[in-house]
């Protein structure tokens, strides 16, 4: 006879998954357990078995040689049900097991008892048992020996799960600390520069009288200075708004495409170095109007147009941008032909300052970019191959009657 | 006969005090196990004994109503010297237990069998072990049960160090995950009150502003820039130290000129607000192993706070007295007072404050704390509003190898 589900048998089974045994191979430990499981009890059988939603599997067992059965033929899912020990002294002589092919024929089972194999929370996951070929009874000191040493076996699988997570959020926290490591090296980076150009400029100031004529040129330095952190100060307060999963909140209004794109191209050139490569672009036939953000809009064609002439200063290539646009949608396509991504490393360009990128993503500016695209209900995808690699814009112009095409 | 000690005791003693299981209370898992010993192999005694460094602790026992004995009654502080199964059929036959007052006298043993627990790196903790008042023999069935059993009770330590490392590991990459956002935040934060003053003065000399006062512009653009070097120094010190490498530079240091020193790193800023800082230093405190360069940060770091809060004309006063092994330092002002809900929330980095605080957010004090811990110190606060604020650090004089006080 089929044993009933278990009432708890959901989370009966749930506790199951998160020790995640089943079909791992067997632990030499159990091998032992038994061995002396079988000696106490003087039973040429015992098993360590799981009852999972279909089948029972045996983690461990001594004198069987089967890995399982189907549930239709395992005493331990009746086992489970007492929620506590479990003996059948005569099998032939119970109804649930006397029609029983394992007891009517081969291997003829006539005698078991078994201790549950209770979760933490007390819910019975499998049995721990002993099987004989011959009716008998357990006596009160073999009955405790397989109470404790079933608690012995949780307690393993417990360890080999801990351990096992142990590791893994050892290597979660690796990963971590690497991230908050670049997070740190990109700041400290990008804070010294302007930084040490105000030092310089008060150590002057106060070391000998400074002409008129030469204080238009601290007066420029001090302000570059400034503009470059008061911008690498607003991409971190995007950031932090983006990550706190808020939208960047755009002051929208009839902005020319081409002109938005066009500045935002000039931004980005004025903000690169010396070493860096050249624009080239291909623009639309009818770029036409947008109901954009337009300061927002030019921020974010900066952002990308400058990660792409990063990523390609040294290769000799200028960056491509083209632009393409019908009546709902304008998009843009930045190409660049520096080091390739790794497909993995592209599911997190757009995750900042983090991850081992030297000259792609090291920085808020594509995850701001990104925020500015979702704002404008649009998206940034990338591509990357072996020649060139693609940052994809695609915004819809949100004019008043227009829908964005798929 | 008192046992040698074992060839590798400092480690094997670390080892043991890194599972934690001295003076903890009798738990379930471990009482088990023994009652199973004296059940399975038929005998009045059975203990799980951890060989300490002056006496044998019970984790758990049957048939000897103590928790602990000296050492020089042990047998299982020769059996840690033994290999991994060790058993003396009549303890009053062998030369190194017939003088052994439990075994002339009450109650009378004469026979041991002990099975090695050892770490996860091998080193003898203590046994599981069997103990009878008749001369006998185990048979290979009780030898094999006394060491299947013994390996659950080893697993058990695991389970229990691993937990703890989860739990700890959790915590840890909870914590950098958090730092990652908080990171963000306290530098767009911070950084934006000493770039208004940089950017201003930069305006002010544009506009030929104070130009015969250039040490002004100078002394506005030190300012600034102080500031925000500080915060990227305090963002380096705070990763290394929630990577835990902050203090290993411990070296001897005399205690009174260290506080003098970072006394003095204050004295500036002190005359300045007209603010007398005393210090209190009993003659006799002699010296310590710190890391000079961490505490005079921590010192300076509190007296600082100290002086910004304390009115002019009206002083701060730095004690310090030895206590036992620690070293106890109160620095006391008489300023405004800290209130009661803000006390508990001052070391959590990154928490904000008052938002009208134009010294931003800040890692000064969780700096502190971080560098206090290091040395297995405490920090705490008390403070009465109106009348002022004891900040009481107690620091070991010394570090245990463990990196507990001594």
């Amino acid at each position: 006879m089929r044993a009933p589900d278990h009432p708890q048998n959901v989370d009966r089974l749930a506790a199951l998954r998160t020790l995640r045994i089943i079909k791992t191979p067997t632990l030499p430990s159990f091998d032992e357990i038994l061995d002396i499981t079988t000696q106490i009890c003087g039973t040429p059988i015992a098993v360590i078995s799981l009852v999972d939603a279909d089948r029972q599997w045996f983690l461990a067992e001594k004198g069987l040689n089967v890995d399982g059965v189907p549930l239709d033929l395992a005493p331990c899912a009746h086992g489970i049900l007492a929620n506590d020990f479990f003996e059948v002294c005569d099998l032939t002589a119970d109804p649930r097991f006397a029609d029983n092919p394992l007891v009517t024929g081969p291997p003829g089972l006539r005698f078991y008892a078994g201790a549950p194999l209770s979760s933490v929370d007390g819910l019975p996951i499998g049995m721990f048992s002993v099987i004989d070929c011959v009716p008998r009874k357990i006596t009160p000191s073999q009955r405790r020996a397989l109470e404790v040493l079933s608690r012995c076996v949780m307690r393993e699988l417990e360890l080999n799960r801990v351990s096992r997570e142990a590791r893994d959020v050892a290597g979660k926290l690796a990963v971590a600390v690497d991230q908050r490591h670049d997070m740190l090296r990109y700041l400290t980076a990008e804070l010294r520069g302007p930084l040490n150009a105000i030092g310089h400029a008060a150590t002057a100031l106060s070391s000998a009288p400074v002409p008129v004529s030469e204080r238009g040129g601290f007066a420029s330095t001090l302000k570059h200075a400034t503009s470059a952190m008061n911008r690498l100060v607003d991409d971190l307060l995007d950031l932090s708004l983006l990550r706190a999963g808020r939208a960047i909140r755009l002051q929208r209004s009839r902005v020319s495409v081409a002109s938005v794109i066009h500045d935002g191209i000039n931004q980005a050139l004025a903000a690169r170095s010396a070493a860096s490569a050249d624009v080239s672009v291909e623009p639309a036939d009818a770029p036409g109007i947008a109901f954009w953000d337009g300061h927002r809009m030019r921020q974010l064609v900066d952002y990308v147009v400058r990660e792409a002439l990063l990523a390609s200063s040294g290769s000799g290539h200028a960056v491509q941008v083209r632009v393409s646009a019908d009546a709902n949608t304008v998009v843009l396509q930045v190409f660049d032909h520096g080091a390739s991504i790794a497909q993995t490393d592209l599911e997190t360009l757009f995750e900042p300052i983090e991850g081992e990128r030297t000259a792609r993503g090291a920085g808020p500016r594509l995850a701001v970019a990104r925020g500015i695209a979702r704002a404008h209900r649009g998206e940034i995808t990338a591509y990357s191959g072996a020649e060139e690699t693609c940052l994809t814009v695609r915004v819809p112009r949100d004019l008043p009657g227009c829908t964005p095409s798929a | 006969m008192l046992a040698e000690p074992h060839p590798n005791n400092a480690k094997r003693l670390d080892a043991l005090r890194s599972y934690r299981l001295l003076d903890t209370p009798r738990s379930a898992e471990f009482d088990e196990i023994v009652e199973l010993v004296t059940a399975l192999c038929d005998v009045p005694i059975s203990l799980i004994s951890l060989i300490d460094e002056d006496r044998q602790w019970f984790l758990a026992e049957v048939g000897t109503g103590l928790r602990s004995t000296p050492l020089s009654v042990s047998v299982c502080a020769h059996a840690i010297l033994q290999d991994d199964f060790f058993e003396v059929s009549d303890l009053s036959r062998d030369a190194r237990f017939s003088d052994n007052p439990f075994v002339t006298d009450d109650p009378n043993l004469r026979f041991y069998a002990g099975v090695l627990l050892r770490s996860n790196d091998g080193l003898p903790l203590g046994t599981l072990c069997a103990l009878d008042v008749t001369e006998r023999a185990f048979t290979p069935e009780q030898k094999q049960i006394l060491e299947v059993l013994a390996r659950r009770v080893s697993a058990e330590f695991e389970l229990r160090r691993y937990g703890r490392q989860l739990v700890s590991l959790a915590d840890k990459l909870d914590r950098t995950l958090r730092d990652r956002e908080a990171i963000i935040d306290v530098v767009a934060h911070d950084l934006r009150s000493p770039l208004s003053t940089v950017a201003l003065t930069a305006e002010m000399i544009e506009r030929g502003l104070l130009c015969d006062r250039q040490d002004v512009l100078a002394e506005r653009l030190l300012l600034g820039s102080r500031r925000m070097h500080r915060l990227v120094d305090d963002l380096l010190d705070f990763s290394s130290m929630r990577d835990g490498v902050l203090s290993n530079r411990s070296r001897e240091v005399d205690i009174g000129s260290l506080l003098a020193a970072a006394v003095e790193l204050k004295r500036v800023t002190a005359t300045a607000k007209t603010v007398a800082v005393d210090l209190v230093i009993d003659p006799e405190i002699g010296a310590a192993s710190w890391d000079a360069d961490r505490i005079t940060q921590v010192i300076s770091n509190l007296v600082g706070n100290a002086l910004k809060f304390t009115a002019s004309g009206r002083k701060v006063t730095v004690s310090a007295a030895a206590d036992g092994a620690n070293i106890v330092i109160h620095v006391v002002d008489t300023g405004e007072g800290i209130a009661a809900d803000q006390i508990s929330t001052i070391f959590e980095p990154f928490v904000q404050g008052d938002a009208a605080d134009d010294r931003g957010i800040g890692l000064g004090m969780a700096l502190v704390k971080g560098i206090v811990e290091s040395h297995a110190g405490t920090i705490s606060v008390s403070s009465v509003p109106g009348e002022g604020t004891d900040v009481c650090v107690v620091l070991p004089r010394r570090l245990r190898v463990d990196g507990q006080g001594v």
